[in-house]
């Protein structure tokens, strides 16, 4: 489904990731962990095409149409959907707004007819029940005055109303308590489907012991330098990311 | 030098209106002769008076605004406008005052709704006795205050009893008024722990009609009252507003403020809060959206003169075509007002080239112990929210849309309602404007 290869980008001239390849089948999860600096943000930015990356080589092809021409509404169009690690607060714009403009939008994209305002109220009730939110929050502005467990569930709250075929979730666990990641984490579960891709970007193992990733990869200095599954996690978390500098060292 | 000559001429022609009405004025002469030698002795702004710098008086006075006509009470158009409004901000059983051209219109107006509210026209409270107009302060940059008590006949005079009070609407209409001034004035007097809502809209009639319309605003607020005044400025894209607030706070009082300035050719509001007594806090919000050729300009200080007080302020300003926006807003902290907690943000979107804002935030503290913060921001909208919006398949145009109705509507997030539909729809409509010069 989802084809990176040997993917090279730059930032303000310095190179950040330096010839990262990856292949995501239909329906799979794979987490993709690394150390701070190792370039896991800049991928999923990449991925979702925010401004301010430059692609110096490589590919990105969704179901072999290439990505990196497009722009990010046009990417969602196609059913990519990003997960902010830090969702951006927009005070004066109404979430219930927001996410039905947003639905609507996705939705002439393929030709399908718009909700009005009472279908998309029962949609966003229903979907709403699964991370166990408040209505009252579709009153409020977009993360305006948010804590930091309400905004990655309202993060996962679009990706269930936008319903994409590949979600990247970038570090959708950073600042969540158990209980709050709990939540996050059955909302996540809720979404597998054998259609639906994810790739879940994180520092720590934690989060992968309430959605159990297929695939594990290593990202460090800009590629991908090791790959297995479930197990590679929970080795990570014994060993810590201490043992990659003496690999990496060792290969340069 | 013509400039200046032609307000000498101004001066001295207000000067005579002054003479030729001062018999007909209601209330005390004296504190009117006071002002009228004020603006005499020190003559109306020019660019070197400090608080004018950046607004320019000549191409609104070259209008050559006469004074005040008699309100004539059988005129058709000011009555469609008030049922109109009064349809559109669902206040058919609300209290409700209606000014035209400065002058009370009872048979327009709902006084039964007014629950503990007492109100008096001013010019009868005035002639009564009841209450008086204060002094105003000295110098060139209050001319128009010192103007407004001299030649003032008419407005409003609400006295707040304790408890949550009805909601009040005050519509203040330019009705037929061209080329002339018009003066109004609002003494508002919130007594202990009382509670009220005031909306003022300041509307001008349909047609494009050129007019300078005064308007002055005292608000006191006694011990724990919590007073709120809402402004909506739609005056005529012609005219020439001027607004003075001057509000007062005792003890552990609040003031919440909303200044929404949309309309006139220049829009000149000078605030002055006094948080008079420990505990009174303050909280203002703002917003300009300037087009066209038009000018707004917001003076706002607040005097921290007492310990444990806070002041929030916030300022929005959106500016297309050649539309010009000035945000000075000030804090002062007095020697001994310690616990001071304050915030002032100016917030500034430039949506053509030749668009202009100039925003300065002031801080001036004389106390120890203290927490304040300002700060300001201008450019084009906020790229980490383009972005989060486009992520989620919005077009660019339509992100961009939204974001800037956002931006604007984050100053009256606060109203419900049918009010808030009315705000929101002007507000849109002129935004739709600015994003099309």
């Amino acid at each position: 489904m989802l084809k990176v290869n040997d993917l090279k980008v730059e930032v303000n001239g310095k190179s950040i990731l330096k010839g990262l390849t990856l292949n995501i089948g239909a329906g799979e999860v794979h987490a993709i962990m690394g150390p701070n600096g190792s370039g896991k943000s800049t991928l999923s930015h990449v991925l979702s095409g925010r401004d301010g990356y430059e692609v110096v080589g490589g590919s990105i092809e969704l179901d072999g149409e290439d990505m990196l021409a497009l722009s990010p509404e046009a990417r969602a169009w196609k059913g990519l959907f990003l997960g902010f690690q830090y969702p951006v607060a927009i005070p004066g714009l109404n979430s219930s707004v927001f996410m039905r403009e947003a639905v609507n939008a996705q939705r002439r994209s393929r030709g399908e007819s718009e909700y009005d305002a009472m279908d998309f109220l029962s949609i966003s009730r229903e979907k709403m029940k699964l991370l166990d939110m408040d209505e009252s929050f579709m009153s409020r502005a977009v993360n305006d005055g948010f804590s930091g467990g309400e905004k990655k569930r309202n993060e996962i709250y679009q990706m269930a109303l936008l319903e994409p075929r590949l979600a990247i979730l970038d570090e959708i666990d950073s600042g969540l308590d158990i209980d709050a990641l709990k939540v996050v984490s059955e909302g996540i579960n809720k979404l597998r489907s054998p259609e639906r891709s994810l790739i879940m970007v994180t520092h720590y193992q934690r989060l992968l012991d309430y959605v159990v990733p297929d695939f594990v990869h290593v990202l460090s200095g800009g590629k991908i330098i090791r790959s297995g599954g479930r197990e590679l996690a929970l080795e990570l978390e014994e060993s810590g990311y201490g043992w990659l500098e003496q690999d990496m060292a060792a290969a340069e | 030098m013509a400039a200046s000559e032609t307000k000498q001429q101004l001066v001295d022609r207000y000067g005579q209106q002054f003479a030729a009405h001062q018999v007909q004025l209601p209330g005390d002469k004296d504190v009117r002769q006071q002002a009228i030698e004020q603006l005499t002795d020190s003559g109306l702004p020019t660019r070197k008076t400090e608080r004018w710098r950046y607004t320019r008086l000549n191409r609104v006075l070259k209008q050559d605004f006469g004074p005040a006509r008699p309100v004539a009470n059988d005129s058709g158009d000011v009555d469609q406008v008030v049922t109109r409004l009064t349809e559109q901000l669902a206040v058919e059983a609300s209290a409700l005052l209606v000014f035209d051209q400065g002058s009370f219109r009872p048979e327009l107006s709902q006084l039964s709704h007014l629950g503990g509210v007492e109100f008096m026209p001013l010019g009868e409270a005035l002639s009564a006795g009841d209450v008086q107009l204060a002094a105003s302060r000295d110098g060139t940059a209050r001319a128009f205050d010192q103007l407004n008590t001299a030649l003032v006949a008419d407005g409003g005079w609400l006295k707040i009893a304790a408890g949550k009070q009805p909601k009040i609407t005050i519509l203040v209409l330019a009705g037929a008024a061209d080329k002339q001034t018009n003066y109004w004035r609002l003494l508002v007097e919130a007594q202990s722990l009382s509670e009220v809502e005031i909306d003022i809209i300041y509307l001008g009639s349909d047609g494009d009609q050129a007019y300078h319309s005064n308007n002055f605003l005292d608000l006191q607020l006694s011990a724990g009252a919590r007073l709120t005044v809402n402004q909506l400025q739609l005056q005529s894209e012609q005219a020439f507003h001027v607004a003075a607030m001057q509000v007062t706070c005792q003890r552990d009082s609040f003031f919440r403020g909303h200044l929404l300035a949309l309309g006139s050719e220049l829009a000149r509001d000078d605030v002055d809060v006094y948080l008079a007594e420990a505990g009174a806090s303050v909280q203002i919000d703002g917003l300009q959206l300037t087009g066209g050729s038009q000018h707004a300009d917001l003076h706002l200080t607040v005097e921290h003169q007492a310990p444990h007080c806070n002041s929030h302020v916030t300022h929005h300003g959106l500016f297309g075509d050649h539309g010009r926006g000035v945000f000075n807003g000030r804090v002062h902290v007095f020697e001994g007002a310690d616990g001071t907690d304050s915030e002032m943000q100016s917030k500034n979107l430039l949506l053509s080239e030749r668009a202009e804002i100039d925003s300065k935030p002031e801080l001036e503290i004389y106390a120890d112990d203290v927490k304040c913060s300002h700060g300001c921001t201008v450019g084009d909208l906020d790229h980490d929210q383009l972005f989060y919006l486009r992520s989620r398949g919005l077009a660019e145009p339509q992100a961009r849309a939204l974001l800037l109705h956002a931006f604007a509507a984050a100053s009256f997030s606060e109203f419900a309602g049918p009010w808030a539909d009315y705000v929101a729809q002007h507000v849109n409509q002129k935004l739709d404007q600015l994003s099309h010069d």
